[in-house]
């Protein structure tokens, strides 16, 4: 089961770095703070919302992989990278646009790369979310 | 005299407003720049500052810091008018230290003479006159012209609003208390004269619609063409003035719900200008619908003027509870009330029940697909003709085209910019008045 992101939402603590590369970072604030207005309040609401919503989706994605549900992999893939873009998540936007594709290319190997990539940068959202916004 | 300090770019806008003060016993000035109403704010020394946010040279908000980095005018009373979808160059003003905000969009320059009056706290001819305003008088004014305006106190140098103001010098106000009339005559005949400066205004604003709406059409076609950012660019900031000024003319005549999408169209420009990585054919699109809204808008027309809009209420069908949020939210800008639905199961049964003024739709849900539902929707009663507008991320052509033959009246594509869907709900969304609705 996939649940490390909302375990380390719900601690408030600062997620374990996997990787030293210099990369942009996962969340587009500024896109995040235009969604909703600038309000703090709502700002948490909503970060709080993606980290249930999106370990959920992550969750059931992995399980529709694992069992060859391709069509309901894809649908969840679709589903998550819609609302990471409509949040600013962008980090995460590009595996699960290319899992939706490789997905319906019935390429496994592909799938599961995407997805090892897709898990890196959902970590990489969450403990920016707990550092940035739900602990302050 | 008290002196009011009016900086405000638009030659006509600050004339109407100079005058309606004026009319009122303040004495005025008029700063075109923000460098100019900084300079004048020195020598003149007004007792309260009005200020248009949008102003060129230097910002609404720097102007207010500037004003209030002086010892001696941390106190002065700086009214700023503001597009209302504008809200970080609002937050930008309170925090600099602006003593009131008021939206352009229903604002009418009856209603900022009573704030400002209420701020200088003037003499008794002021309170009595305050007095006669009974509690409702924020309404929108009415029409119905009777009796003469007074005279401007600026220096008139703009012929037409020099038209607008007749200019009967023997009935300006006296502001000594001994030749004030009785409150209930006093309020009689405020009011005679607001109707008069309303009507002129009013009418004044319809001449010169076809320009005003000229210039918000000029920049679009190159702009449509362009595949140069920097042109784009340009083309946008062009008509994100000519919007602006659009939205400040038509909320001075009281064209409310039109001002107000104007002001949001203005709003949403001004967030591509910021962000050109956001512009894509979904913004452009909205950007031209909106434009021929407002060129065809029945809320231009006399019917339509200070007549409320009906509160409309607007179905979100979405399997995502982030889209449906995000999308309530952005709806919530507009002060329009949504309820949001996980389904189309959820969605039919209460479309057969209640009248929706517009509908969002997601396309890839459970169930049934949005295209599915907007099909079923427009043979339910009474929501046939209701506003359908899909918001997905399927933005190609032919979803577009599948979006039209169902019956679905436009499409977003996610990511969405919150002020474009509030800017496309505006635009769809009709007022009560609307003699087409």
């Amino acid at each position: 089961m996939y649940t490390q992101p909302m375990e380390m939402a719900r601690h408030s603590a600062p997620a374990p770095r996997t990787s030293v590369r210099t990369e942009a970072p996962p969340v587009d604030m500024a896109r995040f703070l235009t969604m909703v207005d600038d309000d703090p309040k709502i700002l948490r609401e909503m970060a709080t919302m993606y980290l249930v919503e999106s370990t959920e989706l992550m969750n059931g994605l992995h399980a529709a992989l694992e069992t060859g549900d391709i069509p309901e992999a894809e649908r969840l893939a679709h589903k998550l990278g819609g609302s990471s873009a409509t949040c600013g998540m962008l980090g995460i936007v590009t595996p699960l646009r290319e899992l939706e594709l490789s997905g319906k290319a019935r390429n496994s190997q592909e799938n599961e790369k995407l997805l090892k990539e897709a898990d890196r940068q959902h970590e990489r959202i969450c403990a920016y979310l707990v550092d940035n916004v739900l602990s302050h | 005299m008290k002196k009011i300090l009016i900086i405000e770019d638009d030659a006509l806008i600050a004339r109407a407003y100079g005058s309606k003060y004026g009319s009122a016993g303040y004495e005025t000035q008029v700063a075109e720049d923000g460098e100019a109403g900084l300079a004048l704010v020195q020598t003149f020394k007004p007792d309260l500052v009005h200020l248009d946010l949008g102003i060129p040279r230097v910002n609404g908000a720097e102007i207010i810091r500037r004003i209030r980095a002086q010892p001696l005018l941390g106190a002065l009373p700086i009214v700023v008018l503001t597009n209302t979808y504008q809200n970080r160059m609002v937050k930008a003003a309170i925090d600099a230290g602006a003593t009131r905000c008021v939206s352009k969009a229903t604002c009418t320059p009856r209603m900022m003479l009573e704030v400002i009056d209420k701020l200088l706290s003037r003499g008794p001819a002021a309170q009595a006159s305050a007095a006669a305003v009974p509690p409702t008088s924020l309404e929108p004014e009415s029409k119905a012209p009777t009796a003469p305006e007074n005279p401007p106190a600026v220096e008139a140098t703009d012929d037409l609003a020099e038209e607008i103001i007749p200019v009967p010098h023997d009935e300006t106000p006296s502001l000594a208390p001994q030749t004030l009339p009785a409150p209930a005559e006093t309020f009689t005949r405020e009011t005679e004269r607001h109707e008069v400066f309303h009507a002129r205004i009013h009418s004044e604003f319809l001449k010169r619609r076809p320009e005003l709406l000229a210039a918000l059409y000029e920049p679009l076609e190159p702009l449509l063409r362009a595949e140069d950012e920097e042109v784009r660019i340009r083309g946008l900031s062009q008509m994100c003035r000519a919007a602006d000024r659009l939205a400040s003319h038509s909320g001075l005549a009281g064209f409310e719900a039109a001002s107000e999408m104007a002001g949001a169209l203005a709003a949403l420009l001004r967030e591509l200008v910021e962000g050109p990585s956001e512009i894509s054919a979904s913004t452009l699109r909205t950007i031209v619908d909106t434009c021929d809204s407002l060129r065809e808008s029945p809320r231009f027309t006399e019917e339509s003027a200070n007549q409320p809009a009906a509160p409309p209420v607007v179905l979100v069908v979405d399997d995502d509870p982030i889209a449906r949020r995000a999308i309530c939210l952005a709806l919530a800008r507009i002060n329009v009330a949504a309820i949001s639905v996980d389904g189309p199961v959820a969605a039919l049964g209460l479309l057969a029940e209640n009248k929706f003024g517009l509908i969002f739709l997601d396309v890839q849900m459970p169930d049934m697909n949005g295209f599915d539902l907007c099909r079923q929707l427009r043979t339910i009663h009474p929501n046939e003709s209701t506003p359908v507008v899909f918001v997905t991320t399927l933005s190609e052509y032919e979803s577009r085209e599948r979006a039209a033959q169902v019956g679905g009246n436009d499409l977003i594509a996610k990511p969405f910019l919150p002020i474009e869907l509030a800017v496309k709900a505006l635009s769809l969304l009709r007022p009560a008045a609307d003699p087409s609705a």
